[in-house]
């Protein structure tokens, strides 16, 4: 699988607790080219689930991030765009990429990157929903919508006031995500 | 009319329709109508064809 995936490239839309560790699972199993977006700052609040150390804070996610993927393989082509995602630079930002990991955290950012990406576009999509709490991970699923647009989480489980978002589930998901997106560009999407 | 797998009589016009039916917020949704993402600029304005399938994703928060 590995010598198909290497010469794709992956965007990943947000690298908070889903993004950062999917970049990590996608550099892990070879792939060498990847665009990470995110417009953010790493807080101490980040680390129960987030990639980034207790040195990163501060700094934004995007230069966290690519410190942390360096040191993991040296020879990775990273896109960095250190920005806030609207529906005016979705399209050139992620434009070049073979597959596109949504990893964003409000309802309303999620849907708009799907909608546009996937009404204006033919690059699939893996978005999440549903990651907060201590539910069993068992919960957290891959549902395929179509062959461009597939959803990882429970899809219920919601970040508010009484449901946190803690690293076991988080990662769950990334995870679902970072094999779905393997499966995709290893055209191995229904197995 | 068939939503997320489920057989529904109602007769809906517009995708608006069936969103205020089930009380969705618009901005959380992406809608896959026979087989097509909609863009949800034309939520209000698209005709929703007789014996339709669609997929309703709803996001939740979290990322």
């Amino acid at each position: 699988m590995i010598s198909d995936i290497k010469n794709k490239k992956v965007g990943i839309a947000g690298l908070g607790g889903l993004g950062s560790n999917i970049a990590i699972s996608l550099v892990r199993i070879g792939i060498k080219n990847l665009v990470i977006c995110d417009f953010d700052k790493v807080e101490l609040s980040n680390l129960n689930r987030q990639a980034y150390f207790s040195k990163h804070i501060g700094e934004y996610k995007t230069i966290a991030l690519k410190e942390i993927l360096n040191d993991i393989y040296n020879d990775l082509n990273l896109e960095i765009h250190t920005t806030k995602l609207n529906k005016n630079n979705y399209i050139h930002i992620f434009k070049d990429c073979d597959v596109i990991a949504e990893a964003l955290d409000l309802p309303k950012e999620k849907s708009q990157l799907c909608n546009s990406i996937l009404s204006l576009t033919k690059i699939p999509i893996v978005a999440a929903s549903g990651i907060a709490g201590c539910d069993s991970g068992n919960k957290i699923k891959t549902k395929k919508i179509n062959n461009n647009f597939f959803i990882c989480g429970d899809f219920k489980s919601s970040c508010n006031s009484f449901e946190e978002l803690l690293a076991p589930r988080v990662l769950i998901c990334a995870n679902h995500q970072a094999l779905m997106i393997a499966k995709i560009l290893s055209n191995n999407i229904n197995s | 009319m068939v939503i997320n797998g489920k057989y529904y009589e109602e007769e809906f016009k517009t995708l608006k329709e069936i969103i205020n039916f089930f009380n969705l917020n618009q901005d959380h949704i992406v809608i896959e109508l026979n087989k097509e993402i909609i863009n949800r600029q034309y939520f209000d304005s698209i005709i929703v064809p007789e014996n339709s399938k669609l997929e309703i994703v709803t996001f939740v928060g979290g990322g």
